[in-house]
């Protein structure tokens, strides 16, 4: 259909000359908008919690003493939470003697949440406060947390405590408060900063070094090597909950 | 005519003589001052819509692990909480309180500091008074080419920096002279 050709030569001058023009608008402003875009990405994506981690905790048993409590004054101590006996007082890592009584072999192991990655709390969860972090950290928001405590009871370790009276003082890095449930986070403050929870520390520090924290996603990692290198277990490996935290001679 | 031309603008200018006087009589919150130069968004957009950046804030923290040291409640509280003159610090249910001297007087009741401390943590405390080292760029020139190639030299700065995170996020301490100057330049801003 075409009729003049040198009108059609004109028409693709025009566009060569305005495809030019928007090339060297392009420039002028391209630089200015990517660093836009670039520097606020920067500046909200610097951090956070991805799947491409899990973290988790490696306890060696054999190395654990009966008579040590020094995870568990760490965690208290860390956190801001007391117990002092009574059946409701909050308690976020214990010490547990466990003994099979056919032979009598017993060991003593602190006992926290196990951060499983098909958590009974989550599923049972009403509001959604009980979830799973993307890097393995099951937590409880209790923002929307209504104390409802379905959790504590779907939890087969017993891991969560109620808070049923109004506190002072709490820690400004761990915000606690009456009405909601509460367990064992990793410290993931402590995580998000580039630390070992309070508990690890504390054993290397105090006790016989007997917790490994690391990520269960990288094969390079103190906790990957030694649970390629030393059998270790899940307690209640049952209930295929495939939890964080794994026990090493039991 | 003549005498209402001349009226009117005189009961106009009167009026607004008057208007100190009338503004005096009217209770208004007694806000505690700030330690730091200015907020971390602009004041009047804080007035406003603070609940809403604290909602994101928190959700980020919680929920995706992203922390930012002076964009935090206890940032927040770092800056605006600072000791009565008897040495205390301020109840958070009190009017000396930063939040409840105004949800006191426009009558709402905030329950973050039933879990939430309402006291300053040292590792809080504000270096500067500015937050983030893109923000600062943005603000210190806003708009200009200056101001982008600032953000861009910070960003390039934090990448360097970030790559050594593992050993536990470290900040220099800002230049003193070069944050004063920066204060002294951005005061009267916001």
């Amino acid at each position: 259909m075409r009729e003049d050709g040198a009108a059609d030569g004109g028409c693709d001058g025009n566009r060569r000359s305005f495809l030019g023009i928007a090339g060297l608008v392009t420039l002028a402003l391209a630089p200015g908008v990517s660093l836009i875009a670039y520097a606020e990405g920067a500046a909200r994506k610097h951090a956070g919690a991805g799947s491409q981690r899990r973290w988790g905790l490696l306890i060696d048993t054999a190395k654990c003493k009966e008579s040590c409590t020094a995870c568990v004054t760490a965690c208290s101590a860390y956190n801001g939470w007391k117990n002092e006996g009574r059946p409701t007082d909050a308690q976020w890592i214990r010490k547990v003697q466990v003994t099979d009584p056919s032979t009598g072999f017993s060991r003593s192991v602190p006992l926290m949440c196990q951060h499983c990655a098909n958590a009974p709390c989550v599923e049972v969860c009403p509001t959604g406060a009980s979830f799973r972090r993307a890097d393995g950290i099951v937590l409880v928001d209790r923002h929307i947390c209504i104390g409802c405590r379905f959790c504590m009871m779907a939890c087969p370790y017993k891991a969560r405590s109620f808070i049923s009276e109004n506190l002072s003082g709490q820690r400004p890095w761990a915000p606690r408060g009456k009405g909601t449930v509460e367990a064992c986070t990793l410290c993931v403050p402590r995580v998000d900063a580039g630390k070992v929870p309070a508990c690890v520390e504390a054993c290397a520090r105090e006790g016989a070094g007997a917790m490994t924290f690391g990520d269960l996603h990288d094969p390079a990692s103190d906790i990957r090597r030694a649970l390629a290198a030393y059998p270790s277990v899940q307690l209640r490996a049952d209930l295929m909950l495939d939890t964080g935290v794994r026990y090493e001679g039991l | 005519m003549l005498a209402i031309r001349l009226i009117i603008p005189t009961v106009v200018l009167a009026l607004i003589a008057a208007a100190p006087a009338v503004a005096g009589r009217v209770p208004m919150p007694k806000i505690p001052a700030a330690k730091g130069a200015h907020c971390v968004r602009p004041t009047q957009w804080m007035r406003k819509n603070h609940m809403k950046l604290l909602m994101q804030l928190r959700y980020e923290a919680v929920h995706e692990g992203i922390r930012h040291k002076r964009e935090s409640l206890p940032g927040c509280i770092a800056c605006h909480v600072s000791r009565l003159p008897d040495g205390k610090y301020p109840s958070a249910s009190s009017k000396q309180f930063f939040c409840n001297a105004c949800h006191e007087y426009v009558g709402t009741r905030i329950d973050c500091f039933s879990c939430h401390s309402s006291r300053p943590d040292a590792a809080y405390e504000m270096a500067d008074g500015l937050r983030h080292p893109v923000a600062r760029a943005h603000q210190a020139g806003r708009g200009s080419a200056a101001g982008w190639a600032g953000a861009m030299a910070l960003v390039a700065g934090r990448a360097a920096s970030s790559s050594s995170r593992g050993a536990g996020r470290t900040r220099a301490k800002p230049n003193q002279g070069a944050a004063a100057t920066r204060r002294e330049r951005l005061r009267g801003r916001f």
